[in-house]
């Protein structure tokens, strides 16, 4: 049985070929997506949480929006603390699990490296273009930093795995379309559509067992 | 002057073990890659991810071993000094083999 099952997966060598290559690629994207789905719901619950935060503060304490216009910047730096170390926990936690050694450290920090630059970017990009003053509207700061997050997620997508893409495009319009058509309530609303978004990957990416 | 017939190595050029030994030498020496890992990477069910690694253990060209991670018990795997030169010289079969084909 065993031997005839052999026989039956006898291979040509352009199969033998090809298949080496569609295993190096399969077998990379499995390490950079270890314990992905677990590091998104996380960081969409994060997002959410923040832009519920600052719908509360800019409907319930407009005083205190108007006293303190540079507000975002501390409270999305505290909410980023728990979410670095929260993904970081996750992510050296599954890597642990999938395999252990030098690959796989270099893995855990590429990818580590990737999501704080991105990260990063949501931060200093709006600053370096100004947006950060009290001149400008925060819902610009708003829709700057969720565009690269949501890249981010695309970005990886491609290099990585399809449904992270999906996420991320996900993730932009859950945002952008409640920001332009629903007014006042839109941030609130888009806070709830991206932790929809990403509770519904996370289901669906469980259940067809890619990470 | 005849050419030397080319020989894919039997233990290797199977759809599953090249598949596993791809997965294994792709990593350094010093990795350990978890069973799990390797059945849910490449899509196979236990008992087939079992019985080829048997194979490959036979030859010598894997290594098992169990221990138990947070009180639950993982097999971890790693391709040997000889899986890895038998790995090298299929590759090096393989080229020529694909060099013959497309000649």
């Amino acid at each position: 049985m065993q031997d005839r099952n052999s026989e039956e997966q006898r291979i040509t060598p352009e199969q033998g070929w090809q298949s080496i290559q569609s295993t190096l690629d399969r077998s990379r994207s499995a390490m950079y997506v270890a314990g992905w789905p677990n590091i998104m719901l996380l960081w969409g619950a994060i997002v959410a949480l923040g832009y519920l935060a600052m719908y509360a503060v800019e409907t319930l304490a407009t005083g205190f929006a108007d006293d303190y216009p540079w507000y975002p910047g501390p409270l999305w730096f505290g909410l980023c603390i728990p979410g670095m170390i929260g993904s970081s926990m996750i992510g050296y936690r599954a890597s642990k699990q999938n395999a252990s050694g030098p690959s796989a450290t270099a893995a855990g920090l590429r990818v580590f490296g990737f999501w704080m630059t991105v990260v990063a970017a949501a931060f200093i990009i709006p600053g370096a273009s100004g947006l950060w003053s009290s001149d400008h509207d925060p819902a610009a700061i708003r829709g700057v930093a969720i565009g690269i997050i949501a890249l981010g997620y695309i970005l990886f997508g491609i290099m990585h795995h399809l449904a992270i893409g999906l996420v991320g495009i996900g993730i932009a319009a859950a945002y952008y379309l409640p920001t332009h058509f629903a007014d006042g309530a839109g941030p609130a609303l888009a806070a709830a559509l991206i932790l929809a978004v990403v509770a519904v990957a996370w289901v669906w990416i469980r259940k067809s067992r890619v990470a | 002057m005849s050419e030397e017939p080319i020989v894919l190595n039997e233990t290797i050029h199977q759809s599953t073990r090249l598949r596993i030994m791809t997965l294994l030498v792709s990593r350094s020496e010093l990795d350990r890659v978890a069973y799990g890992f390797i059945q849910q990477t490449l899509g196979l069910t236990g008992g087939n991810l079992t019985i080829h690694l048997r194979k490959l253990e036979d030859a010598g060209y894997v290594t098992a071993t169990k221990e138990f991670l947070d009180r639950m018990p993982r097999t971890w795997v790693t391709a040997t000094s000889e899986g890895r030169l038998a790995f090298t010289e299929y590759l090096g079969s393989l080229e020529r083999a694909l060099k013959v084909t497309f000649k």
